[in-house]
């Protein structure tokens, strides 16, 4: 059953319009993502995929009508409060520093909880949950200044406090740059968890195509602030001649694949990961 | 969000560039002139020497080819103070002695009396203050930031062999600079993380004090942390390039003295002179 | 040839941030040896301590206990820390937070002005630096102006500016696209192929395939050592310590120990390649 719950079409944005400084951004972004899919954004750098971002959560509108409509809510609308339209799409960004206000972790986790009107128990138990989902023990971490957190100690705060909103779309802005593997494996771990549990939908913008391979249902690829390509993974993470024109790459197990096939060996090219490679491998090799 | 574009943009203090002569002199003779003429400008005692100042500077900018933004700019935001000092000086101010028109008097209300003299006494120091305001936004508009930092490093070099923080200052005053329009797009970035996690609803009010006030509140501790944090990696980075302050430093860039700094070293020690003199 | 001159050497080496009961051991006794054009990599999880030897090994940091010699000097002389850290140039993560002034050719000769050289040697120094990470004609740009591949290699070109004897690179590509990174480990390679002696410090498992040798952290100590290949063999210890293979090699370990016939410890998409189709018989 489909459920589109972001729909951005011929999505434009100009910063600072109307000045001499003005600078697109955007120029036709278009995005479908249905419940409970994990959708990939990717692009070179200044493709303008955290400007498309913020259209996702409510911290830019369009202009036009029909143009973004998330959750059911055209965000174009001006009478329609975007704040309540924030509490369901969690937003983490790539530099958890920037992400984390108060001086003591739990009480950062509440930041956003805290304005919900839950009661006191109700509000500790939201904390502790979110902080046990991203790997942080309770006791441990509740009471520990935000700045003596190490680098992974503060991204896992930073998640943390936005899934404590419980969103419905939770969307991680090159939220794994910098994250050691076994960091990074919690959290594809987590971003599964969620989707599974809860139907959260996931928007997952990275330069990692091991990572997105791994874990994206679809992709979408903007270039210069247009959409240049979207569809299933397997379809666009397996095309070289669109990825490495834009700076990107093949996944390395899609193009060990390919190179295998291009060789003569009788595999197919539009492999992602690692497993699928070595099992199709074992298939085709003479034992 | 628009506030913070504009704290990158602001025309306070701006440099623009348009390739007159005087924006071809060296940082160092025009620093060295600055200094003499606000020693000028204070000290003179003479009233057609201070209006004389003024009009000189106000010429200056013509000749800079600045465009009329650049003296706009530099007067808008300091007007409104300086009328009220001005009234201040009326109501309650001396009589400079000797000044034209001293002792006329023009009007009286009980024990005020307003006398020429004062009204003139209010121009002088008006034109006073103006000149040392026009002659700072002069210097900014046309000399670029590192250039100023350059040519004050370069004219606090001797502190070096006295292994005095020379460099150390001029550097600080270059690095200073430069992170102003990082920290800048840290603090619209903290601002967007805060209020994506901002969800309580209503319209935007610039009269929600509470709310605002803490809003801004909670920018200021990840501001700080990532200002901290830069600074330290900052330091590190120079400790690993060898840096140990000013003593026994070389240097790779000359600024070489043209005759039009000269010339306008002369004129600017000249016109001190002048006014200690007289 | 005769003897291999031994550039750098840890000793028994120890490292506490702090005091007393709140002081972290980063480092807990490390041994090493770096020799004159060797290309090490040393990798481990955040918080293994691979920073902390790094920033030991070029003068930054004094041993709490143990030695540190470069060059035969140790670091705990004083007077020996700035030939110390100019002979061991030390490139950072962020390379926007190691800038000092606001011109590329500045910026270079920001390190051999520390060192006091003449004004003419400064210039050929900066010239030579630029071409050799490729940034020659941008002399006059601000370096915010730069793509992040482009700072990083500002960054190189002024510690290259040093003359030093040995690079270490910590985590410099960590704020990369993929693109900028490949360039960046290039480059990397280049400078090692024209003598210099390069340390990697990394956690990325796909950086480690050009090095000679590698060396694994974690907790501050070494828990693993050897040539790339013979590391990679090692995969289950390396999932003991958080680390994984990058693709190509884990599908390599996953086949061999399915039985299939692969040279141990395949590091590379090529070597991967190569002996597949090897083994399925078909041509090149």
């Amino acid at each position: 059953m489909r459920d589109p719950v972001i729909t951005l079409r011929h999505l434009a944005h100009t910063y600072l319009a109307d000045t001499p400084n003005a600078a697109p951004a955007l120029v036709d972004a278009n995005l479908t993502v249905q419940r409970g899919e994990i959708a990939a954004l990717i692009g070179p750098s200044g493709a303008g995929k955290s400007t498309l971002v913020s259209f996702i959560n409510g911290l830019l509108r369009p202009v036009e009508r029909l143009r973004a409509v998330i959750l059911g809510q055209d965000t174009a609308d001006r009478s329609i409060d975007l704040s309540a339209l924030r509490a369901r799409v969690g937003l983490a960004m790539q530099y958890p520093h920037q992400q984390l206000f108060e001086r003591f972790v739990g009480d950062d986790v509440a930041y956003g909880p805290r304005q919900l009107g839950l009661s006191r128990e109700e509000l500790r138990e939201r904390v502790r949950w979110a902080m046990e989902e991203v790997g942080l023990e309770f006791e441990a971490f509740v009471d520990r200044q935000t700045f003596t957190l190490s680098g992974g100690e503060m991204r896992r705060a930073a998640l943390a406090g936005v899934l404590a909103l419980r969103p419905e779309i939770l969307v991680l802005d090159e939220a794994t740059a910098g994250l050691d593997q076994v960091g990074r494996r919690q959290v594809h771990d987590l971003v599964r968890r969620l989707r599974r549990d809860q139907s959260v939908t996931v928007v997952l913008v990275s330069n990692e195509m091991d990572e997105v391979a791994e874990l994206a249902d679809s992709v979408m690829v903007l270039d210069q602030g247009r959409t240049v390509a979207s569809g299933p993974a397997r379809e666009i993470l397996t095309q070289a001649a669109l990825l490495e024109p834009r700076g990107l790459a093949l996944p390395e197990a899609t193009e060990v694949a390919q190179r295998l096939e291009a060789r003569g060996v009788a595999i197919a090219t539009d492999l992602l990961t690692p497993r699928e490679v070595e099992e199709a491998l074992w298939q085709a090799l003479p034992r | 969000m628009a506030s913070t574009a504009s704290l990158r943009n602001t025309s306070l203090g701006r440099y623009w560039p348009t390739g007159s002569g005087i924006h071809a002199l060296d940082p160092r003779s025009k620093l060295l002139v600055v200094l003499f003429l606000t020693v000028a400008i204070v000290v003179a005692g003479r009233w057609w020497l201070t209006v004389g100042l003024l009009a000189a500077l106000l010429l200056l900018f013509p000749l800079s080819r600045l465009p009329r933004a650049a003296l706009s700019g530099a007067l808008r935001p300091v007007l409104p103070v300086l009328m009220l000092l001005a009234l201040f000086q009326l109501l309650f101010g001396l009589e400079p002695a000797g000044s034209p028109g001293a002792g006329v008097v023009l009007w009286t209300a009980g024990r005020f009396s307003l006398t020429l003299g004062r009204i003139v006494g209010v121009l002088v120091s008006l034109a006073r203050l103006l000149s040392l305001v026009l002659l700072v936004s002069l210097l900014t508009a046309t000399t670029s930031p590192s250039a100023l930092v350059s040519g004050l490093e370069m004219l606090l070099r001797p502190l070096n062999h006295l292994r005095l923080p020379g460099h150390e200052l001029a550097l600080t005053g270059a690095i200073a600079l430069r992170f102003l329009p990082i920290l800048g797009e840290e603090l619209e970035s903290v601002q967007r993380a805060q209020l994506a996690r901002d969800i309580t609803g209503g319209p935007e009010s610039r009269w929600q004090i509470a709310r605002n006030a803490r809003r801004t509140a909670a920018l200021i501790v990840p501001l700080f942390a990532d200002a901290f944090r830069r600074v330290d990696q900052l330091s590190t980075a120079m400790l690993a390039r060898c840096y140990q302050g000013g003593y026994g430093r070389t240097y790779y860039r000359h600024l070489r003295l043209s005759a039009g700094d000269y010339i306008a070293f002369g004129f600017g020690f000249v016109t001190l002179i002048v006014a200690l003199a007289i | 040839m005769g003897v291999c001159v031994a550039i750098i050497e840890v000793r028994g080496l120890h490292y506490r941030y702090g005091h007393g009961d709140e002081g972290i051991d980063a480092l807990r006794g490390v041994d090493l040896t770096i020799e004159r054009g060797d290309y090490m990599a040393i990798v481990g999880m955040n918080g293994s301590g691979k920073s902390t030897l790094a920033r030991c090994m070029s003068g930054l940091l004094s041993p709490t206990e143990g030695e540190v010699l470069v060059n035969g000097r140790s670091t705990r002389e004083h007077q020996a820390l700035i030939g110390i850290r100019a002979s061991v140039g030390m490139v950072f993560q962020n390379p926007e937070n190691q800038f000092v002034t606001s011109l590329v050719e500045d910026e270079v000769a920001f390190g051999p002005e520390n060192l006091g050289i003449a004004p003419g040697e400064i210039r050929a120094r900066v010239v030579r630096s630029l071409a050799q990470v490729g940034l020659t004609g941008s002399e006059g740009r601000d370096p915010r102006t730069l793509s992040a591949g482009e700072k990083a290699r500002l960054a190189i070109a002024s510690v290259l500016a040093m003359e030093p004897a040995c690079l270490i690179l910590d985590e410099a590509t960590a704020m990369l696209d993929p693109a900028s990174r490949r360039d960046l480990l290039s480059l990397v390679s280049d400078l090692h192929a024209e003598g210099m002696t390069v340390v990697v410090v990394t956690h990325h498992m796909s950086e480690v395939i050009h090095a000679g040798r590698v060396v694994v952290m974690e907790a501050g100590r070494l828990v693993l050592q050897g040539t790339p290949a013979e590391v990679f063999r090692q995969a289950d210890g390396l999932e003991r310590v958080g680390l994984a293979l990058p693709p190509a090699a884990a599908i390599a370990h996953g086949l061999a120990k399915k039985g299939v016939a692969l040279s141990d410890g395949i590091v590379t998409p090529e070597t991967l390649v190569d002996e597949v189709a090897a083994l399925a018989g078909v041509g090149r």
